[in-house]
């Protein structure tokens, strides 16, 4: 028995000292410079509450956390909407296009988010990009994807999505695997149609995946810097300045360190109410 | 009891080899000593110019220098001198570091950088340090020690098409904003070779990668600073109220810049004028040879001139930058660093950083000793530069931190073009919330 303890302990150790120095330690400093006026990262005196109350005066600080917010929220519904109805699909199938569509789909969640921003970038862009090069040689008028407020957050939330739909898809159809075929073929014999078996049989037996899933992509999208910074820079006129912008923005571009720390504090608030309900949804009650 | 020491020596081991992999880069191997740069340059990359040079002046150097390593961590140049002021409080930063301009003072003012008498210039001769001795090497100089020398000396001005402009037959080259505008103007439509719309002036608003907004260099032409002795912003002056009106009118009255600038980041710029959908664009000297290298139509039109003025001088201010490269005060192998930097300009590797790489020499003894390099017709930029630097350039103050002045202003022209805010409001704003930052 103290033998288990001992490797337990010994293969746990390496993988818990990396999330201590790169994961916890950070957030705690990240805490402790809250609480500190800085010039850069040079810490000069205790500052209390000073920066959390320069934070909330800021009127950006709450646009920035409501539309991260709301960006996250419209992408990860869309997410999970065209997830589950591929997830459907896929699972109805099981020729070459079905097993295609689980190895395409998965791609722009693997590959790297500034590659994958900047392609969406030189397409939706301009006179000059892909999508109005089509639309010039179909005849149709051409879009403005970036130039003013709302498109550019339906950008955003495009392509943010499209980086998390393979991902959900994966999620939902192996939920779907388990639910059993017998059920589905009853609910067939009684006469339900394709939304009623959706509605009241696959649904509720894959309601774990779908919460699992639909929280991881929620949290990714409100940590995600890298898409807005590539894809908007924020803009038009902070129209895209998700919390998670404004916070690399305060940090790396204005080297207001305490007061980044204070707001990243406020997200990690955000993100602990987001991993309370995975943690609720995966039955680890505490 | 056991089982707490078996634990803490675990932890110990892991942590000790989880260091010990960062910090061997940076001591001794034996007799052999490393030295890390962090530069924007990536000599094992894309073969561009500066990454040649970078390449082949290590290489010599490493030749020269069996016991030393030089070993470049290639960064993002926008958020790399950021991570730099983080890594000196964590005591990892790299040996050698390119600074960006507007940091330079706060790196001097915090002790970051060791002062380079110390390391190599107190062993120069007067006729050395006179060979190098100008603007520049002055750029950051803090009682009567030097802290950095300056590479990829950049100049901010205006990149145009000479094709283009003899074709449309422009006077040349501008005396006055309104000259430009006008040339601009008939260089704007649909281009007749690709079926590109075409506009005159190729400028961005956008907070991605940024660059300082033309009304900048407009306003500068008229008051000789933006910045007041006391390191607040000087940009509510009827200078500078002018200057973002004008810039508006080019977006919307002159239709010289699409509107969509206002969400461009100047990558986007560099990008759509090599493809041929600007006649001019703001930009920086240092990538002419890029630009060149990657444009559709005949490169060798693609040439620098200053910006205009107000038709009294005969050019406006452009804006001096540059990577200010020095050696970390902290540096366990701070004379090989300094040795690497000392190498990084000699006259072996000036000419390379000219030859291969399209920059301004650091010594004045490189002119000389190339010949007629410079007067080669494709060369002429490099003489704009050189003008630039000497008569009709703004360098930004190292005295007091200035961070986040380039968003600032790109933030005025998106709040006027986009939002239709009179200008002098939306500079007040601006400058408000550049002085609250600075602590003002």
């Amino acid at each position: 028995m103290h033998r288990r303890i001992n490797l337990g302990l010994i293969l746990i150790t390496p993988g818990f000292v990396f999330i201590f120095m790169f994961l916890i330690f950070p957030i705690f400093y990240a805490l402790g410079l809250s609480f500190f006026n800085t010039n850069y990262l040079q810490v000069e005196g205790f500052a209390g509450f000073g920066n959390y109350i320069r934070i909330l005066l800021r009127e950006e600080t709450a646009n920035s956390i409501g539309r991260g917010l709301l960006m996250s929220i419209i992408a990860a519904g869309f997410t999970m909407f065209i997830g589950f109805w591929l997830a459907y699909w896929v699972n109805s199938r099981s020729g070459i296009m079905a097993m295609s569509l689980q190895l395409v789909g998965l791609v722009p969640w693997v590959m790297s988010m500034v590659v994958g921003a900047l392609l969406w970038k030189w397409i939706l862009a301009g006179d000059l990009g892909l999508l109005n090069h089509l639309f010039r040689t179909l005849g149709l008028p051409l879009v403005n994807a970036f130039g003013n407020k709302v498109s550019s957050m339906t950008s955003l939330i495009f392509v943010v999505s499209w980086r998390t739909i393979g991902y959900s898809m994966v999620m939902l159809l192996a939920g779907m695997k388990t639910v059993p075929q017998e059920l589905i073929e009853a609910a067939m014999m009684d006469g339900a149609g394709i939304l009623k078996q959706i509605f009241h049989v696959i649904l509720p037996l894959i309601k774990t995946p779908l919460l699992v899933s639909g929280i991881t992509v929620l949290m990714s999208n409100i940590n995600n810097v890298t898409v807005p910074m590539v894809l908007t820079g924020g803009g038009p006129v902070n129209a895209t300045n998700v919390v998670a912008l404004e916070l690399y923005r305060m940090g790396f571009v204005n080297s207001q360190y305490g007061m980044a720390s204070a707001l990243a504090a406020l997200v990690i608030i955000i993100n602990v109410f987001l991993i309370a309900g995975y943690m609720r949804v995966v039955k680890w009650h505490f | 009891m056991k089982k707490l020491l078996l634990m803490l020596l675990i932890i110990g081991f892991a942590l000790s080899s989880i260091s010990g992999a960062g910090s061997a880069e940076t001591s001794s191997v034996g007799e052999k000593k490393v030295v890390r740069m962090w530069t924007f340059l990536n000599p094992e990359g894309a073969e561009s110019g500066r990454n040649l040079a970078l390449k082949k002046i290590i290489e010599q150097f490493e030749a020269e220098n069996p016991n030393i390593d030089v070993v470049v961590e290639p960064q993002q140049w926008d958020v790399m001198t950021n991570k730099f002021f983080a890594a000196h409080q964590a005591g990892n930063a790299p040996d050698i570091m390119w600074v960006i301009s507007y940091d330079l003072g706060t790196a001097i003012e915090q002790g970051m950088l060791a002062d380079l008498e110390s390391l190599f210039l107190d062993d120069w001769t007067e006729e050395e340090v006179s060979d190098i001795n100008d603007s520049f090497f002055r750029w950051g100089e803090t009682d009567g020690k030097h802290y950095q020398i300056t590479f990829s000396r950049n100049y901010f001005s205006l990149i145009y098409r000479e094709d283009l402009i003899k074709k449309y037959n422009i006077d040349f080259p501008f005396k006055t904003w309104d000259e430009m505008i006008q040339a601009a103007v008939k260089m704007t439509g649909v281009d007749e070779e690709t079926g590109i719309m075409r506009y005159g002036l190729g400028q961005s608003f956008g907070l991605g990668k940024v660059d300082p907004p033309i009304f900048t260099y407009d306003a500068l032409t008229h008051q000789p600073d933006i910045f007041n002795p006391d390191g607040t912003a000087d940009w509510t002056t009827k200078e500078m109220e002018n200057a973002v009106a004008r810039m508006s009118d080019m977006v919307k009255k002159y239709k010289i810049t699409p509107e969509s600038a206002v969400n461009f980041d100047i990558e986007d710029v560099y990008q759509d004028f090599m493809a041929g959908k600007y006649a001019m664009m703001t930009g920086a000297s240092v990538r002419i040879p890029a630009l060149r290298a990657g444009a559709n139509f005949d490169p060798e039109s693609i040439e620098l001139i200053h910006y205009p003025g107000d038709g009294t001088a005969d050019f406006g201010q452009g804006l001096f930058s540059g990577w200010a490269v020095s050696v970390w005060s902290k540096s366990k192998v701070i004379d090989e660093a300094g040795k690497f930097l000392e190498y990084m300009m000699s006259p072996e590797a000036d000419k390379l950083w000219v030859l291969d790489g399209g920059q301004v020499p650091i010594r004045k003894s490189t002119i000389p000793a190339l010949g007629d390099f410079f007067d080669k017709p494709e060369n002429e930029y490099l003489k704009i530069t050189a003008e630039g630097f000497t008569n009709y350039c703004y360098a930004t103050p190292t005295a007091f931190p200035i961070p986040g002045w380039r968003e600032d202003l790109n933030a005025v022209a998106q709040d006027v073009i986009y939002n239709n805010t009179p200008p002098l409001e939306a500079l007040k704003k601006v400058e408000k919330e550049f002085n609250t930052r600075v602590g003002k």
